[in-house]
């Protein structure tokens, strides 16, 4: 393990932007501002340009990918490049998109090997992709409650869901993809859809969403009955299931 | 000199694509094919409504509004630099009619023809298992 010597004073915060430029809090953007480096992780040239705005001793974590190669590996190589500088005495200020602790491995990890060596590190909140869907939809989870999983891990671990609780599956676009594509690729598309047809029946309406990047335009929103669910999915779209019976 | 380059680009590329200069690219799903110039356009677009009070005046003029006095603006931008083609026209036609649409599919396609940027549309940063 990476020792600290007395006299470095690395430090880390993870910040989230939001989904799209615009959506980057007053806390995140002072963030930004004052690191000594930033590394980032956007998925549009616009966030892209906001936050090099904000501070030009910023590098983008994109090139961490590797195409076809497991998204696993492209994660170390991110933990380890926000580290690198902290480990050398610098305030860096990790920035990812959406909120950096809502279905973000490599921020978690970070925190937490600079916390294993010494560093002072903490996480401040940003807007989710599931933040935009309940002010999009119009649905309050408090209603009915909300069960949220990762659409890969819903079907390896089939976890007991309660149908009359809204289901939320993120990376539904890609489920069964381990590895990096720049095409979206979803070989378990199907399964996901059958195994969904085992918990509701086929007319049960459900929501394929994706959050808008871009201010003042609005969100994708493709209400479809579930077994027509595999036509409607886009790459980056999150899938709502509405409770079964309305509260 | 870039203008030029960028002409060139265009005309090789539809020349590659159908084999005919004057035709364009074959719609997608109904779309119109990805354009990287349309990605510029919007990504430009995106980029000054963060500026100023720009996002407050997007709210209070409403998005019709604010888009077309942005476009005004944006034919004066290019004017001052050169002629306005109907290539430009053609352009911004497409631009003002992406921006008040809420065609996020098609937005995203034309800004994700746009090189060299070091954003990554699909960065997916949860593990599947």
């Amino acid at each position: 393990m990476h020792r600290v010597p007395a006299h470095v004073t690395g430090e880390l915060v993870v910040v989230g932007t939001g989904i799209g430029a615009a959506r980057l809090t007053a806390e995140g953007r002072a963030a930004i501002e004052a690191a000594d480096r930033v590394l980032y992780l956007v998925p549009d040239p616009i966030s892209v340009h906001a936050v090099e705005q904000l501070n030009p001793r910023s590098t983008s974590l994109a090139d961490c990918y590797v195409e076809g190669e497991h998204r696993r590996k492209a994660y170390a190589r991110m933990v380890e490049a926000i580290l690198e500088p902290v480990r050398a005495g610098q305030h860096v200020c990790a920035a990812f998109y959406g909120h950096p602790g809502v279905f973000v491995l490599p921020s978690h990890d970070a925190v937490a090997l600079a916390r294993s060596e010494g560093f002072a590190a903490r996480m401040l909140p940003g807007i989710s992709a599931e933040d935009c869907l309940f002010a999009d939809l119009g649905v309050d989870p408090a209603e009915a409650g909300c069960q949220s999983y990762e659409a890969t891990r819903f079907l390896e671990r089939r976890p007991v869901i309660e149908p009359r609780a809204a289901l939320v599956l993120w990376q539904v676009g890609v489920v069964g993809s381990a590895n990096h594509s720049a095409e979206a690729q979803a070989p378990r598309l199907h399964e996901l859809v059958e195994r969904l047809r085992e918990l509701y029946p086929d007319e049960h309406e459900v929501v394929v969403y994706e959050a808008s990047s871009f201010a003042g335009i609005g969100p994708l929103v493709r209400p479809t009955p579930l077994v027509g669910l595999a036509d409607a999915v886009t790459p980056a779209s999150t899938l709502y299931v509405p409770p079964l019976e309305r509260p | 000199m870039r203008s030029w380059l960028s002409r060139l680009w265009h005309y090789l590329r539809r020349l590659l694509v159908n084999g005919d200069g004057d035709t364009p690219p074959p719609a997608v799903d109904g779309r119109p094919a990805p354009d990287e110039q349309i990605g510029r356009e919007l990504q430009q677009f995106f980029i000054e409504l963060l500026k100023d009070h720009n996002l407050r005046r997007l709210q209070t003029d409403g998005r019709v509004g604010y888009v077309e006095e942005y476009l005004t603006m944006r034919r004066g931008q290019i004017s001052d630099e050169r002629e306005l083609t109907e290539e430009d026209e053609q352009r911004l036609a497409v631009v003002e009619r992406l921006l008040n649409s809420d065609d996020l599919r098609e937005m995203e396609s034309h800004i994700g023809q746009i090189t060299g940027s070091r954003a990554r549309l699909l960065c997916i940063v949860c593990p599947p298992m």
